[in-house]
């Protein structure tokens, strides 16, 4: 009970810290935000150097932050653009949350499969969490959604995979688990 | 191919891959939005480009021969003005038609991306 008041407490702050990201440092003047996020161009303002990089299969990507040097975010080359925007804003939850900790040195490596989306490492629900409500901020989907539009139509307009969208849609309340528009 | 994972050693992978960067492995920038959407509008926009001018060609050809054709051996070159003057004017206006859609409506801009971008 404890363990799962954490994880809701660390999701919760997951979801404010991206909000505040998008008002620093993508909403306009008004503080509207234009859709789509583009989360290469946050990270390069929060100072992370962004690379796209031959790697493993098995990996979707790394960040690495080393002592008294810039943070490097590389993303699998081979990957859609959908599939990089997602793993780019995963990566820069663990540089928020690390930032927040203070920590000078840290390295995370993300792979792929079904157990990257539903991990318990703490770290790792936290930068789940920044990424979905950093691409699609919870107004924003919930604004479009009241529009009938349908999963493929939000997922193109997010620039989101439909499998993202759609587990954000059932996240935040608005479709039902196994239930798809 | 690129670094091969061993279960359970992410964070050394990571930096064994973050060393190999440095160290000059193949590596570029990423790209943002609105560069990714720049890059798209100028490769359609050169291969857009070439294809309308090769269909605008090839229609003006078409309406040319068959025009030609009709006057030639439909009325022997007995052809009235008033038809003339429309069928001219309407390969005209369908070569204006086609050039304005293209340029206007196959390459918005990146009006979607955030001013503070």
């Amino acid at each position: 009970m404890v363990l799962g008041m954490g994880l809701l407490t660390r999701q919760d702050q997951a979801t404010k810290d991206a909000s505040d990201i998008l008002g620093r440092l993508w909403a306009n003047e008004s503080g509207d935000l234009g859709i789509p996020i583009d989360v290469v161009r946050i990270a390069r303002k929060l100072g992370i150097d962004v690379l796209d990089v031959e790697m493993d299969q098995g990996i979707s990507g790394a960040i690495v932050k080393e002592l008294n040097a810039d943070p490097m975010i590389m993303l699998n080359q081979s990957d859609s653009s959908n599939r990089k925007r997602f793993t780019c804003a995963h990566e820069i939850g663990h540089y928020v949350r690390r930032s927040q900790e203070g920590s000078p040195d840290y390295a995370y490596l993300d792979r792929r499969g079904p157990l990257a989306a539903q991990g318990s490492d703490e770290g790792e629900v936290y930068a789940n969490k920044f990424a979905a409500s950093l691409l699609m901020p919870e107004l924003e989907v919930k604004r479009r959604f009241k529009k009938d539009a349908t999963v493929v139509a939000l997922a193109v307009e997010f620039l989101v995979s439909e499998d993202a969208m759609n587990f954000r849609l059932q996240n935040l309340g608005l479709v039902s688990a196994g239930r798809s528009l | 191919m690129g670094v091969k994972v061993p279960p359970d050693s992410g964070a050394a992978v990571a930096r064994e891959l973050a060393q190999g960067v440095r160290e000059g492995k193949p590596s570029t920038q990423a790209e943002d939005l609105q560069n990714a959407g720049q890059v798209q509008i100028l490769k359609f926009r050169g291969v857009y480009a070439w294809v309308l001018i090769g269909a605008l060609v090839g229609q003006l050809i078409v309406a040319d021969v068959v025009f030609i054709l009709y006057a030639c051996l439909g009325v022997g070159w007995n052809i009235s003005q008033p038809i003339i003057g429309a069928w001219l004017g309407a390969a005209v206006v369908q070569v204006i038609g086609v050039v304005l859609v293209v340029t206007r409506s196959l390459f918005p801009g990146a009006q979607t991306l955030s001013p503070r971008a």
